[in-house]
């Protein structure tokens, strides 16, 4: 009975010592391309320059953060967090129920709204481009943001709405409920760890509105309601400011840390 | 009795006004959706106010720096996929039935480095990139993006969710964790991971930060690039080039649309 339970746990140890080999790649190529780096980045921030090497403490934070190029940036990406993202997700929510309720029959109307996730931003932006050529305002690129990234809402969104038991939407209808309060107090609350998460992503995604202002704006120096922090990292990285981009990618990388950590805590506690 | 019949049919009346409501409401978001798009395509066709071809002529006769950026693409998008699904399946597999300690941390890690924005990874990457002397080389493109954490993470979630029950006998078969993985779970991860796939490939064929910063040679660099240098082309050969940028994944959707709404979920 023991050198069985003892063979057991060894073909175990087995199992989990293989299963670890699976992970090995993964980890190692996170670790020379990520991680290592990374830590780099940490000690590079803290540093007077590259050749001389005298720990500042954090006199390159204080640079940043009083950089106005800086702020600029920070204000308008927090700009986006705070208009585009709830629009984009309300647009997405009301859109995923009308779908998969009132539109259960016609499923290949989702494909108009998930269509534009793959396309590549650069075909589109000519047509952008052209579109709004007298508008100054961040308009046009929050509409790329919006077009671009509705369609993973809309998946994740309805693969969670098409989870749902039935016979709670026929009880609510026996009961003489309207549509309106159905969803609003069936629905939503059900699918609200899914809403939670693509708030979380689409705020991730909103860091990287870079690539279509770049693209709305050519190589033409973007106008202020525009500049994000990539245009703020692109210029230092041409500078070779190593000191000023690692310490505002630390920055960055707290703010985005915050944010899913808060984000995930909030969700926990919904759940309870 | 009557007024029963009359009110079900009232009901049934309302219900039928509100169907059309909504369906025309969503056609018209839909169309705005797609008019981007279908606009790209008409004025591929156009020069100026006639119908023509000079367009695609001039573009594939005059522009070869199209031809290279074209293969460029293609080159970056398949060997990111491929390379990305490769090594994500067997670490999403090695996350779900494998116990070693520090599991929950290491792929916490994974979550909040696929979450963290371009912008923060670039300066990291690059200074990797630099240290090993791949820049300026087109590994500098593809290997840090074989490794992003997304597809393992994707895939971790969708075998949670999947009961795969054949493994336990499996392995009593056998002791080989590739064997297990090729017989017992890829048949039933198929769905997800084509929506990994296309969806990297759609990723990695949208490429524009990494070429631009690692790279400091066109004929190294992909599509994008030549949309974001407008003005050294003429007009005619933008619309066509971007009616050709979006061929392939236009092929991939339709082939791979239903996977792509199936396989991507959120437990």
């Amino acid at each position: 009975m023991a050198k069985n339970y003892r063979k057991r746990k060894i073909t175990m140890l087995h199992w989990n010592v293989r299963c670890i080999f699976c992970l090995l790649p993964s980890l190692v190529g996170i670790a020379i391309f990520f991680l290592v780096p990374f830590a780099r980045v940490l000690y590079y921030s803290v540093i007077s320059d590259q050749f001389r090497r005298k720990f500042v403490w954090f006199d390159n934070y204080v640079e940043t953060v009083t950089n106005e190029f800086f702020q600029l940036a920070m204000k308008n990406s927090l700009l986006l967090i705070v208009i585009g993202v709830p629009a984009l997700i309300l647009l997405a929510v009301i859109l995923s129920l009308v779908l998969s309720f009132g539109l259960k029959k016609l499923p290949f109307l989702r494909d108009a709204f998930v269509f534009p996730m793959l396309v590549p931003t650069a075909a589109v932006v000519l047509v952008w481009q052209q579109f709004f050529r007298g508008v100054d305002s961040v308009l046009p690129v929050y509409l790329l943001f919006i077009w671009k990234n509705l369609g993973i809402c809309v998946i994740l969104l309805t693969s969670a709405l098409t989870t749902l038991n039935p016979e709670v939407y026929e009880a609510a209808r026996m009961d003489g409920a309207r549509s309106f309060t159905i969803h609003t107090k069936l629905s939503i609350p059900m699918i609200a760890p899914t809403i939670f998460f693509t708030v979380l992503l689409s705020i991730m995604n909103s860091f990287r509105i870079f690539k279509e202002s770049y693209l709305y704006y050519g190589s033409k120096y973007p106008p202020d309601h525009s500049y994000s922090l990539q245009f703020y990292l692109n210029n230092n990285f041409l500078k070779f400011d190593y000191q000023k981009l690692a310490s505002s990618s630390v920055l960055t990388a707290l703010l985005v840390l915050i944010i899913v950590a808060v984000g995930f805590s909030l969700q926990r506690r919904y759940e309870r | 009795m009557e007024k029963n019949r009359e009110e079900g049919q009232k009901g049934r009346q309302r219900k039928k006004i509100s169907f059309f409501i909504l369906l025309v409401l969503i056609c018209t978001v839909a169309v705005i959706f797609l008019v981007p798009v279908v606009l790209t395509v008409l004025r591929s066709f156009y020069m100026g106010e006639k119908v023509s071809l000079v367009g695609y002529r001039e573009l594939f006769l005059n522009c070869f720096p199209f031809y290279r950026m074209f293969w460029n693409s293609v080159l970056y998008a398949v060997t990111i996929t491929a390379g990305a699904v490769l090594i994500a399946v067997p670490a999403a597999f090695a996350f779900c039935f494998a116990k070693f300690p520090g599991k929950h941390l290491v792929y916490v890690l994974y979550i909040v480095l696929m979450m963290m924005p371009l912008q923060v990874m670039i300066l990291p990457n690059y200074i990797g990139l630099r240290d090993l002397g791949l820049l300026n080389t087109r590994a500098a493109v593809i290997l840090p993006l074989i490794f992003s954490p997304l597809g393992v993470v994707v895939l971790r979630q969708y075998m949670d969710g999947t009961e795969i029950e054949a493994i336990e006998a499996a392995r009593l078969e056998t002791s080989s964790c590739l064997r297990i993985l090729w017989h017992c779970v890829l048949p039933q991860l198929k769905v997800c991971i084509c929506a990994v796939a296309l969806f990297l490939f759609a990723e990695s064929w949208n490429l524009l930060e990494q070429p631009l910063l690692y790279l400091n040679e066109d004929s190294k660099r992909n599509l994008s690039i030549f949309f974001s240098q407008t003005e050294k082309y003429e007009g005619e050969v933008l619309y066509p080039a971007a009616v050709l940028f979006m061929v392939p994944v236009c092929l991939w959707y339709l082939l791979y649309h239903r996977e792509l709404k199936e396989g991507l979920k959120y437990h």
